[in-house]
């Protein structure tokens, strides 16, 4: 018996996909419940297979209001909803907010005022950035680093606890001051964390920086280059990834930022890796701006001596006839900014926060618009992912460090 | 009294930024007709243009080496309602060359355009992009030339425009939504703001514009509890 020739297997040509089918696209939503969308964000994304055509965010989902709750509010009203915008880093929106509404007002607040404002944005700083790096390492499958930074963000927040009594939305900085003076145990706590921390930071290096794993998702992925990051409005790390240098605390110094001595880290490439890097290395400035702010620290008052600006204490208010009339005042009323608007610029964690307030001489600001960092930097967002592939959306998202409670207001 | 003396300076004798005191003799020399005002408050310049060549002097700001505003910081609106013309559109220029900053005003709309229009300026920064969607959906001002003019963060069939001051700043009061079915509000609102479609069981996920206005067939929600009396 003679065995057949053996021939190639091949399929027919019938079988195969034209052209035509194999240039189809698919539109898929990833979000707003996917888990590495950080909140509520959509994305609809024009896929050709796992590679991202078009781009296009949706956002709104968490969309409250908050400029217009703001116009029916007095000034000291309105500064709690300020703390639910950007929920990770609240005492850096309760700065900003205090700035722009002691601008209108003229006023200029105590030193130690000033210090312990810049210590706790610095400290909120740190927090925010914590959150960014354990939730974006665990979409890329480190989960470890997630638990890590979760343990040293509570020390920071048993900070705030022991300042305001709140461990989030603390409204503990307020226009005039603080809301209360700093705790007796705050300087044994802060130097406790200062001298925790930067063994913690080389543990998060140690886990990452240098990781091939870490290195092959996130070096020359989602390019954003720095002539594009200006022109989309980019601010805060997302455009220092970029290599511009811009950073608000430098440029136009608030509450005293000219007299600390820091670094503005600056990546190369606009990458994800080098927004990470950026990010990594601006929690060690924070650290040396904290330590600078209490060695700095003064003695003295943590309000405006002004009882027409910030409430008189409990004690006056039950012995002091006066006291007791300004106390009413200010929580029926409130005060009274000249007319004017101002624009105050500062650096969150995010990038540059805004706020634009307009007063028409009344209690109640007449409008209050907030500039919100991931608001600006999301745009940018389709830019980057644009040409890569699904799983680095992930990383992109995750780099710019968008919190949708500020980018929806 | 502060406002009062603001608008009565249209030429400031000594403004404290050099840089702004720069854009302000550059645009007056440039655009001698365009630029209406410029006043300085409390350390920052306002300078406010004509509206309909705000998208020139944008990039006449940009272009120019000596300034070369080349990010746009911020862009928002003001509703001053008693006021003709109502609108202030405000610009937040920054220059990251020279970090000179300026604010940009101009005011549109009057009683015979409710809905004014004012050129894009996406053609010169395209981060202008999502601000002027907010504008327009917070305020209802469009904006010519801009590539996509849609709502951004309300709902994409929502009627009004929430940030302008006769917007009630409760919000509109709605009864209990029928679940599973549409619910259209034509009485509680007030007047000039048309219906409102609160829910729909329209699960195609393509909101509909047309559905402000529907037909009659659709006024009546489906009755979702008809079936449990029969069994």
């Amino acid at each position: 018996m003679q065995l057949e020739e053996p021939r190639a297997l091949q399929v027919d040509e019938s079988e195969q996909l034209d052209e035509s089918t194999r240039r189809d696209t698919m539109t898929i939503n990833m979000g707003p419940q996917h888990p590495s969308t950080h909140g509520v964000l959509r994305l609809v994304l024009t896929l050709d297979g796992e590679t991202i055509l078009k781009a296009q965010p949706d956002i709104g989902y968490l969309h409250t209001g908050i400029e217009k709750t703001a116009e029916g509010k007095s000034y000291f009203k309105s500064l709690v909803v300020t703390d639910r915008m950007d929920y990770l880093a609240p005492l850096c929106n309760n700065l900003g907010y205090s700035l722009a509404v002691e601008k209108l007002l003229g006023i200029d607040v105590p030193e130690k005022a000033r210090f312990a404002r810049v210590a706790l944005a610095e400290l909120q700083r740190i927090a925010s950035h914590l959150v960014w790096l354990g939730s974006s390492a665990l979409d890329l499958g480190a989960q470890s680093v997630f638990l890590y930074c979760f343990r040293e963000r509570e020390l920071i927040l048993d900070i705030f606890e022991a300042c305001s009594g709140v461990r989030m939305m603390t409204s503990y900085i307020m226009p005039g001051g603080l809301q209360a003076d700093l705790p007796p145990n705050f300087e044994q706590l802060v130097r406790g964390f200062i001298k925790i921390f930067p063994k913690r930071l080389r543990e998060y290096h140690d886990l990452l920086t240098n990781n091939r794993l870490w290195i092959d998702r996130t070096r020359g992925i989602c390019l954003l280059p720095a002539e594009k990051a200006i022109a989309l409005g980019c601010s805060g790390p997302t455009l220092r990834g970029s290599g511009v240098a811009y950073d608000v605390r430098k440029v136009f110094p608030y509450s005293g930022y000219e007299r600390f001595a820091f670094d503005v880290p600056v990546g190369a490439n606009g990458d994800v890796y080098d927004r990470y890097l950026v990010r990594m290395l601006e929690m060690r400035e924070s650290l040396k701006i904290i330590q600078q702010a209490m060695d700095g620290m003064p003695e003295g008052r943590w309000q405006v001596d002004d009882p027409k600006i910030v409430a008189p204490h409990k004690y006056e208010v039950s012995s002091n006839m006066e006291a007791l009339i300004h106390h009413f005042k200010l929580y029926t009323e409130g005060y009274r900014p000249p007319a004017g608007e101002v624009y105050v610029r500062t650096e969150s964690p995010k990038g540059e926060l805004g706020f634009y307030m307009v007063s028409d001489g009344s209690a109640k600001p007449y409008r209050m618009h907030v500039r919100a960092p991931s608001f600006a930097n999301l745009q940018a967002l389709p830019l980057m992912i644009e040409g890569y592939l699904i799983s680095d959306v992930v990383a992109a998202i995750g780099s710019i460090d968008i919190v949708l409670g500020e980018v929806d207001r | 009294m502060a406002d009062e003396q603001r608008m009565g300076a249209p030429e400031l004798a000594t403004p404290s930024n050099p840089l702004a005191a720069a854009t302000v003799a550059f645009l007056r020399e440039r655009f001698p007709d365009d630029v209406l005002d410029a006043s300085e408050y409390r350390g920052e310049m306002t300078i406010t243009v004509r509206p309909e060549r705000i998208a020139e002097v944008c990039r006449a700001l940009r272009d120019e080496p000596r300034l070369a505003y080349n990010y746009i910081a911020d862009i928002t609106a003001v509703d001053w309602l008693e006021r003709d013309p109502r609108y202030d559109v405000v610009y937040h220029l920054l220059s990251l060359a020279t970090y000179g900053v300026v604010r940009l005003k101009a005011q549109v709309g009057d009683e015979d355009t409710p809905d004014p229009e004012l050129p894009t300026v996406t053609t010169v920064w395209p981060g202008a992009d999502w601000f002027e969607r907010e504008i327009y959906d917070l305020f209802g001002l469009r904006f010519a030339g801009h590539p996509n003019q849609t709502r951004i963060l309300m709902p994409e069939d929502w009627v009004g425009h929430p940030l302008r001051k006769d917007y009630p700043l409760t919000g509109i009061h709605l009864p209990e939504p029928h679940w599973g079915g549409q619910v259209l509000l034509d009485e509680s609102l007030p007047a000039g703001m048309g219906r409102q479609t609160l829910r729909t069981n329209d699960r195609t996920g393509v909101p509909r514009s047309d559905n402000l206005t529907p037909d009659a067939s659709e006024d009546t929600p489906p009755d979702t509890h008809a079936n449990d009396h029969a069994r």
